[in-house]
Formats: structure tokens, C-alpha cells, sequence
């Protein structure tokens, strides 16, 4: 069995779309493939259930046939020091029998506590540990060399996958320099960059009063409607295509010109309710207005938060990770 | 006495800013003065001296002291530019003025503040009051006085009008006088900047010759003084308002549902009703409203008959009926009466239908009959025009019977509709003051008008309710306290609930757990299914950022929820600071009600009834009180609402315990009265049951 440990050095790195990737490319080329998330950090609640969001993702596009709410050990320490002994045998357990298995951890030292971190894990069931490394030059290079002494450290092997970079080649090169091989580069696509309404909806809670048929349009560009309509129609941002709006509810002007300019959706803080034609034409036009009780700055925060994720129904953004994910990355070297 | 008394009825006034220049305002108010009749003294002054209209002008008040010897002015009407005006005040300081009619505008209205709170800081501080500034002056009846630059031909009479703008005063004022209405005083209030409405009722309220009080306003400033003036008066005066800025909605963002719904027109409306005032929705229905209000007695009861020459006629008064709460008699047996009246193909049921056919005479013996049955109580008589109902006769009709209607408590309206000959008719009788409406719909709004004076006044007053003792206030007190010590602005559930047991309002059984293992064993304790809430000085809305899970059947379930509520929270609100969380019992499902109390900005703390949970933002069907209110009062709100049937049962369910609603509803209206810390208190959900409600949920704001 080949055995990958995923990790990273911040959240919304790629480590998920790897994942994805590599396993779409594994069962492409014949190999069963498993996957577990030992500690959750995405916990979606339902009828009792607990799962994470990247298990779900994982479980159905990559068709586990394993339940999700099995696919990660917990997500809270106190329940995982309540109910649990040795969280490593356990992990250990659950594992089952493929050709390839992904365990996709956090950073380096999340886990450590109950020794599931990407090291400890990889040490102990023999694996590969992946790192998937992503940001400006200067962070790159402190992380590939920063990984290399920590492999001569502790005696062991780890690989990288830098994701999301802006110059390719000129990467490679300086990787080179440094005597490093990376597994892949994989260069910014900026169609998994986008975030929708559906997600915003979900994460912040917020009520969906107009364009459910828009829930999935796409967002690339984040508009703060704090002037008059006037005011912002002056503004060459605002006629850009597949942008989100943060406005009052009050704010009618605002809303209609932005109904009319190609907007993909409207979050309407504090809690102000539009009057009813301006939620018609919305619905007409299909554009989502979402409804949250926060003011703009906290609204625009919470949204910045939000990290850009795939669901299982966003067949073109699964299709462009799998061929990324086989172009860019030395999949022969993985999957041997 | 009032303490406005003079303001109506001086002794003496100067009129500051008199002018040599007809076309001037201080010319036509001294005009108007002396035209009025008005029998005390009357001084000019101008600093040009000389005189106007046949009188003295002094050149300045030092002068007007010094010569007369008046040391004593009830009246100073001050109109000179908005710069002198201080001076002035400074100078009517030294004469002991009593009230300052300030005509001059250019103060608060247009953003001068400043100035005008020092004008009535100077005013007050040498026991002067000020009227305006920026208003049109003053008409007493009483004092044979029209110290305003108005109309001068007022008759005096019952109708007292107050109002806020000067424009719709002065145009008012002419309206009246086209129509020979009768007036008894006219004050306009402009920026209110000491005297308001409240003051001026006072006196009006006390005044035997007003009978009807008109208010306009455009915005309240000391609303709970204003609700206090209003429930004394309204019991010994008609009160009929129109407040402008209805569409006007206050910012609807607000912590509390309460905040929402009580938008500043519906607690207006609330508070006017409450009152007993009659709000108007325009200046014509105000003022048929007061016209009859002055001329028709109270009914002695809610039978109401019509009578008609027009089928259709009578259906449309039907509707209108309906519309303005106006009840129809119905005993069919006594209707019978009718029959030997009726034409032919005519109906004796109500409305009675004399048909087309009908001639003077069939509407006498009507209206005779009328009279004569003692079980009703007023009529709507209704013409249509007709080949068979020559204007004269029906002048004659009106003119014999309106009087002994009136004579025997028995209030009376009439309708006309037609053409030219409507028109004379309607405008004949209205020189003699009966007013004959060309509109049906008007005719029964006024009606309608008195029957909702008639309950009003009908209803026994009753005391305000009073649950709470102090020493549960004074706890409630120490738990805000504590909260306001620690930087909070709301209150944590647990408080909330320690709250619900002072207050003897149940809840549900609930547990702080602060660790997993602590949460299990609680949930052992209480039972499951349990509800899961986080608990967090940051988070007043829990469940916008999924620290909010129902209905855990188990201990594994339990694990899981508790998974969610601490990681969801971890991850939305990372600088929140986790207390622990809520285990609560899930309380058998109830009638979700909300019961919120407030405190409003101009109107102080108000209460708020409806149909809850998350109902309560779509439906809207909520019914508001200003707070205190009596017992009957809050039984009244819960029967107000659109859902009310609910909570009677509906399908063989069992009436529902309106009782403990009530209870609740005054309870927390007086912890936000009491502890003036607390700005919004709601429960949202109230379960109500058969037998008892249960708090689902409580959200305590504190004001900053």
C-alpha cells in the first residue's frame, strides 16, 4: 500500500485539491484508493452526525463507498481526550486496504498532542509525507529549506508539492539551486480561487431571500457598496463581471444597479430586509440576495475568511484538479 | 389652573417687532389684534417709536417700563430677525414677562441649535416660557385674541387646534374659517423648544369651551410625558391627530426583534390608541371628524340603523360599517316595524331600503320610527338623488329631524350622493353647521370616530398592573451590574435564566457545562433530547455562527453536537472566548409567541406581543402597548393580534393559557421600565400550553 501524509503550513494551502487530484489520476489509472482526515476542522452537523467538509468532497467524487462520519477521528480535543486512548492505534485501524492511501493532515505540529502529526504519522505507519507549500518567493524558499533540515533532523523523507505559484519556471529553478526536487509545481488556477453564493450562504449563515438559480455563479471580486449608486456606477470595478456586493438592505438604489450590472450575488448587512419588488427583480434576474445581521466591516471579514472550496457537484473544477493535478505533478513518482 | 393660563388669556402683551409696513408680519399681528376684540392692554414696540394703528410705539421695553409703569407682561410676541431675538428675550427678562410667543424663525429648524437653547435657557432661568420660536402665533377665544398673522376672521367655538407646522396652521385657520367652523384657541408649536404639546393640553384640557382637541405633529420629544397628558385629557376631550412621517421608518436594523417591529409609526399608533386619540390619515378626515365630534352627543349604545333610498348605496355603507367599527342593528323581529314604511319591493332588513320610490315622506316615518325604538342607538341616512327628493324637501327633512336626534343621544349622519343638487344641498346645511357628506365612506368614518370614543370612555379605567416587588428588581439590578462591570452589553443565557426565576416565568431545565465530560453528565440529569448552546460573552447571536444545536438524542449524538458547536465556533468567531456551553432542555413544542419590551426613544419603554419564532419576521403579526399598562390592557394586546384564534385552539386543541402570557408581558415590561440598564428584553420563543408557557429563549440587551 502506498501510503501519502498530507500536510501543509497554513490552512488553504491545496492540501484537499491534491488529495483530489491525486486520487482522481490513481483511479483513473486502476488503483483503489482510500482516505481519512484524522482531526476534522470543517465540522458539518446533521441528524446527529458529525463529518468534515473535505471528507464529504473526498468520499463522494472519489466513490470511498466508506460512510463520511467515519472518515475522521474527531474535531474537538476535549471529546478526543474524553473518549479516546492511543489516537494513533486507532488512526492505524482505520485504515484500509488500497493502493493508494491519503491521510490529510494540518501543519506540522497540528496533532501533535495526540501524536497524529503529519511526522508522527508517517513515521509510525510508514508513509510518504507530502508537503504542499504555497505563497511568495520569500515564503517558499524559507519553507523547502526550513523541511530540509528538518528531514536531516529527524531521518526522514519529505516530499513537496508547491501549489498556486506564480512563475513556474522560475521556481523550478531556484528549488534546483537549493538541491530540492520538488514533486510538483503547480501553477495559479484561478478558476478554484472562486468562491459562491452557496458557500457564503453557508458559512456566514446567512439567509437566502432572493435568486436561489444563482447559487453557484461565480465570484472573483468583492465590491463594498458604501456610496450612492451614482457614486459607485463611476467606479470601473463595479461593471465587473461575477462580483459580490456588500451593501444595506436599504440601500435600493444600490441593489437595482447592481441587479443590473452583471452581479453574481448581494449580501445585505444587518439584518435590513429590501423592500419586495427589489427581492422580485432579484429573484427575475437570478442574483442571490443573502441576508446577514452583521455590519460591513464584520461582513467583509468573515467573507475574506472564507477559503474558496470544490463541492462534489462542480464537475468542471474537478475535471481542471485531476488535469492539473497530472500535468504538473510527477504522478509516476506518487503512485509507484 | 394651568400653568398656561396666561398664555391664553394675558392681561396685557407687547408686541415686539410691530411695524410701520402693513405688508409686514409685525404689522399684521398687531392688526389682528386689535381687530379681535382683545380687551387687555396692548403695547408696540419698535425702535422707531411713533405710532401704529392709532397706538404708542414704545422704542424699546426699558422705555415702555419707565412710562407705563408695567412692570408685569403676560405676553411678549416677539418678531424681529433671529439675531435680535436673544437681546429681546434678555430685555422681556427685566419686565417680568411670563410667555414668549417667539414668531422669528432661523433657530433649530434650520440647524441653529445653539442659539435657540440658549434663548430658552435665558427665558427659563427668569421664570419665562417660550412658545416656538419659528411659529405663527396664537388664538384665543377666550381672550377675544388673534395674535397670529393668519386670517382675521375666527368664529369662535368648540374645535381647539395645536399644531406643529406654521403652513398647514395658517392654511388650516383659513380653511375653518371658509368653512364657519367654529374655534376656540389656535397655537402653533414650531420647534417646540420649551412649551410642547403636552403643555398645551394641559390648559386645553381643563377649558370648558373646547370640546375637540386637533393636534398636527411631525415628531414627538418627550413622548412618556406626552402619553401621561394625553390619557388625562382624552377622558374629558375628544383628541383627533394626524402625525406626519408615517412612511418614514425608522433603521429596522436592530439587536432585538422588538427593535424591528416597532417601527417609531406602529408604536405611534400603538400609543395613540392606547390613549384613546383618534388618528386621522388627512386633514379632511381630521376635520370631519371634529365637526361632528363637537355636534354630536355620545351614543347610548352600538345599534346603528341605516336607511337609504339606494340598494347599492346601502351595501357600500354596509362595507364602510364593517371598515370603521361601526356595528349594525340587527334584531330582525323589531326591524319588522319598518314594513308598513317601506315601499313596495323595498327591504325592512338593515340597511332599510326605501327604494328609488321613496319621497319625503317615507324618510320621515323612517326616521320617526328610528326615534321611537329605543334599542337604536344612532343612523346613517342616506340619499340618493332622486326625481321624488327635491333639495328643498330634503333640506327640510334634515333640518326637522337632526336636532331632536341629537336631543335624544341618538347621533345622526347624512349622505348625499349626486350631482349639482348634491353640492347645494351639502353646502346650505353646512352654513347651519350640519354637515351633510357627498361620500358615504365619510359619512360612517365619523361615525365611526364616535363609537371609538364611546368605548374608550365606556372603559372602566383600571389601575396599572404591578407584579414585580423590589427586591426581585433590585436582584435583576445586581446581575446587569455585574454584566455592565465585566464590558458586556447583553446578558449570558444563564443570567437570562436566573432572570426567568426571579421573574417566576418557567424555563427550561438547563446546565453550564463547561467540558464534554460535564455536558454528558448534565444531559443525564435533564434527559434527553437536549439542546446544545455555546456560551460566550462575545456571542449574542448564537446561531448565526452554528453555536446553536437542537434536539440531541444521545450521548453519541451529544459527542458529535458538541463537536460542531466548539470547532464551528473555533473557526467563525476565532476571538470569541468560549465560556463553556448551555445543556437546556428541548420543552415539548408550544404556541411560539414573542414577548418583547423595549425602550423606545421618544416614548420610553414599550411592550410587544405576537406570534414568535420564525414566524415573527414574516408575519408581523405583533401588537404593541406603551408601558405600564393594566391588566386588561395586556389581555387586550394578545386579542389583537391577526392569530389570536391560536391561542383560543383551533381544531379541538385546548385554549391556550392567555392568562401567563399576560403575566409575562407586564412582568418583563417592568423590569425595562425599573432598570433603566436594560434598552431590549425579549423572549422569543414563548411556549404557551394549555396550562402555562415556557421561555424557549431570552435575549437581554443592556444600553452602552
Amino acid at each position: 500500500m502506498n501510503l501519502l501524509v498530507l500536510s501543509s503550513h497554513r490552512r488553504g494551502s491545496g492540501k484537499t485539491t491534491l488529495a483530489l487530484g491525486i486520487g482522481l489520476n490513481a483511479l483513473e489509472r486502476g488503483k483503489s484508493v482510500g482516505y481519512l482526515k484524522p482531526l476534522g476542522n470543517k465540522p458539518v452537523y446533521s441528524e446527529g452526525k458529525i463529518w468534515d467538509k473535505d471528507s464529504e468532497l473526498i468520499s463522494e467524487v472519489l466513490n470511498l463507498n466508506r460512510k463520511k462520519e467515519n472518515l475522521s477521528i474527531g474535531f474537538d480535543y476535549e471529546k478526543l481526550r474524553y473518549s479516546h486512548g492511543d489516537l494513533l492505534k486507532e488512526l492505524k485501524s482505520s485504515i484500509w486496504e488500497s493502493d493508494v492511501f491519503l491521510i490529510e493532515c494540518g501543519s506540522i505540529s497540528s496533532g501533535s498532542y495526540f501524536n497524529l502529526d503529519p511526522t508522527s504519522i508517517t513515521r509510525e505507519l510508514g508513509g510518504r509525507a507530502i508537503f504542499v507549500l504555497d505563497g511568495n518567493r520569500e515564503e517558499l524558499l524559507d519553507q523547502s529549506s526550513f523541511l530540509r533540515k528538518l528531514e536531516q533532523e529527524i531521518g526522514l523523507e519529505i516530499e513537496i508539492v508547491i501549489n498556486k505559484a506564480e512563475d513556474p519556471y522560475s521556481i523550478k529553478g531556484e528549488m534546483e539551486e537549493l538541491g530540492l526536487d520538488p514533486l510538483g509545481v503547480i501553477p495559479r488556477e484561478e478558476t478554484l480561487e472562486t468562491i459562491t453564493p452557496r458557500r457564503i450562504s453557508e458559512e456566514l449563515n446567512a439567509r437566502i431571500i432572493a435568486g436561489e438559480t444563482g447559487l453557484d455563479n461565480e465570484i472573483r471580486h468583492i465590491f463594498i457598496g458604501a456610496m450612492s449608486a451614482t457614486e459607485a456606477m463611476k467606479n470601473p470595478l463595479f461593471y465587473k463581471k461575477d462580483k459580490l456586493i456588500i451593501t444595506g438592505g436599504d440601500r435600493v438604489d444600490m441593489i437595482l444597479a447592481a441587479i443590473e450590472s452583471e452581479t453574481s450575488c448581494l449580501v445585505l448587512t444587518n439584518n435590513i430586509l429590501p423592500p419586495p419588488n427589489v427581492i422580485s427583480r432579484a429573484s427575475e434576474e437570478g442574483v442571490p440576495l443573502l441576508l446577514v445581521p452583521w455590519d460591513t466591516y464584520t461582513t467583509a471579514t468573515k467573507i475574506e475568511r472564507i477559503e474558496p472550496t470544490v463541492y462534489p457537484e462542480e464537475k468542471e473544477k474537478i475535471r481542471t484538479i485531476r488535469e492539473i493535478v497530472e500535468e504538473h505533478v510527477s504522478l509516476d513518482r506518487i503512485l509507484s | 389652573m394651568s400653568e398656561m393660563k396666561r398664555l391664553f388669556e394675558p392681561r396685557s402683551l407687547a408686541v415686539i417687532g410691530a411695524s410701520h409696513n402693513p405688508e409686514k408680519i409685525g404689522h399684521k399681528i398687531l392688526r389682528n389684534i386689535l381687530s379681535s376684540g382683545y380687551e387687555g392692554r396692548v403695547y408696540p414696540v419698535n425702535p422707531k417709536g411713533g405710532e401704529i394703528l392709532g397706538l404708542k410705539v414704545y422704542r424699546n421695553l426699558e422705555e415702555l417700563r419707565k412710562e407705563v409703569g408695567e412692570r408685569e407682561l403676560d405676553l411678549a410676541i416677539i418678531s424681529v430677525p433671529a439675531r435680535l431675538v436673544r437681546r429681546v428675550v434678555e430685555d422681556c427678562s427685566k419686565v417680568e414677562t411670563k410667555f414668549l410667543v417667539i414668531i422669528s424663525s432661523g433657530f433649530s429648524e434650520v440647524g441653529n441649535v445653539e442659539e435657540e437653547r440658549e434663548i430658552v435657557r435665558i427665558a427659563r432661568e427668569n421664570g419665562m416660557r417660550v412658545l416656538g420660536p419659528n411659529v405663527f402665533g396664537i388664538y384665543s377665544a377666550r381672550a377675544k385674541l388673534n395674535a397670529t398673522f393668519g386670517p382675521s376672521e375666527i368664529r369662535p367655538g368648540k374645535i381647539a387646534i395645536v399644531t406643529q407646522s406654521g403652513a398647514i396652521g395658517i392654511a388650516m385657520m383659513g380653511k375653518i374659517s371658509h368653512e364657519g367652523l367654529g374655534v376656540s384657541a389656535i397655537v402653533s408649536v414650531g420647534n417646540k423648544a420649551d412649551i410642547d404639546e403636552s403643555d398645551l393640553l394641559d390648559y386645553l384640557g381643563k377649558q370648558k369651551e373646547t370640546e375637540v382637541i386637533f393636534s398636527y405633529m411631525e415628531g414627538v420629544k418627550e413622548g412618556e410625558k406626552l402619553i401621561k397628558k394625553l390619557r388625562e385629557v382624552s377622558r374629558r376631550k375628544h383628541v383627533v391627530v394626524i402625525k406626519a412621517g408615517r412612511s418614514r421608518r425608522g433603521a429596522i436594523a436592530a439587536a432585538s426583534h422588538t427593535g424591528s417591529l416597532a417601527g417609531s409609526d406602529e408604536v405611534f399608533d400603538a400609543v395613540m390608541r392606547q390613549c384613546g386619540v383618534l388618528r386621522a390619515e388627512n386633514i379632511e378626515e381630521a376635520l370631519d371628524w371634529c365637526r361632528f365630534l363637537v355636534r354630536a352627543p355620545l351614543p347610548r349604545g352600538e345599534e346603528t340603523l341605516i336607511v337609504t333610498n339606494g340598494g347599492g348605496l346601502g351595501v357600500m355603507a354596509t362595507d364602510a360599517c364593517e371598515k370603521y367599527g361601526v356595528k349594525l342593528y340587527d334584531d330582525q323581529l323589531v326591524l319588522k316595524n319598518f314594513s308598513d314604511l317601506v315601499p313596495e319591493f323595498g327591504s325592512t332588513k338593515n340597511p332599510v331600503d326605501l327604494t328609488g320610490n321613496a319621497t319625503p315622506e317615507h324618510y320621515r316615518k323612517a326616521l320617526m320610527k328610528a326615534l321611537e325604538i329605543d334599542e337604536i342607538s344612532s343612523v346613517i341616512t342616506i340619499f340618493s338623488e332622486s326625481a321624488l327628493l327635491p333639495p328643498k324637501d330634503i333640506i327640510e327633512v334634515i333640518e326637522e329631524f337632526e336636532p331632536t336626534f341629537l336631543e335624544k343621544r341618538k347621533p345622526i349622519v347624512f349622505s348625499m350622493f349626486g350631482g349639482a343638487f348634491a353640492e347645494e344641498i351639502s353646502e346650505e346645511l353646512s352654513r347651519k353647521g350640519v354637515q351633510v357628506f357627498n361620500e358615504v365612506y365619510r359619512a360612517v368614518s365619523s361615525l365611526g370616530a364616535l363609537y371609538y370614543r364611546y368605548r374608550y370612555l365606556n372603559r372602566k379605567e383600571e389601575g396599572y398592573a404591578q407584579l414585580l416587588k423590589e427586591d426581585s428588581i433590585e436582584e435583576i439590578r445586581n446581575i446587569v451590574k455585574n454584566a455592565l462591570e465585566e464590558g458586556r452589553t447583553f446578558l449570558l443565557s444563564t443570567e437570562a435564566w436566573k432572570i426567568m426565576d426571579i421573574l417566576g416565568i418557567p424555563r427550561p431545565e438547563y446546565g453550564l457545562a463547561r467540558t464534554l465530560e460535564e455536558a454528558i453528565s448534565v444531559s443525564k440529569e435533564i434527559g434527553y433530547p437536549v439542546a446544545l448552546k455555546v456560551v460566550s460573552p462575545q456571542l449574542m447571536h448564537k446561531s448565526d455562527v452554528g453555536g446553536v444545536q437542537l434536539n440531541i438524542r444521545n450521548e453519541e449524538e451529544l459527542k458529535n453536537a458538541y463537536q460542531a458547536v466548539t470547532t464551528g465556533v473555533r473557526i467563525r468567531e476565532p476571538k470569541a472566548q468560549v465560556i463553556g456551553v448551555e445543556v437546556c432542555e428541548m420543552v415539548p413544542k408550544g404556541v411560539e409567541t414573542i414577548v418583547g419590551s423595549r425602550r423606545d426613544p421618544s416614548f420610553g419603554p414599550i411592550v410587544l406581543f405576537g406570534l414568535g419564532g420564525i414566524y415573527v419576521e414574516v408575519m408581523k403579526d405583533v401588537s404593541f402597548r406603551a408601558f405600564p399598562i393594566s391588566k386588561r390592557e395586556a389581555m387586550e394586546m394578545i386579542g389583537e393580534i391577526r392569530s389570536f384564534p391560536i391561542l383560543l385552539g383551533v381544531r379541538g386543541e385546548k385554549k391556550k393559557d392567555i392568562e401567563s402570557i399576560s403575566d409575562a408581558i407586564i412582568k418583563i415590561g417592568e423590569v425595562v421600565s425599573r432598570v433603566p440598564e436594560i434598552s431590549d428584553f425579549e423572549i422569543n420563543p414563548l411556549f404557551v400550553y394549555g396550562r402555562g408557557v415556557k421561555a424557549v429563549d431570552v435575549k437581554i440587551i443592556l444600553s452602552k
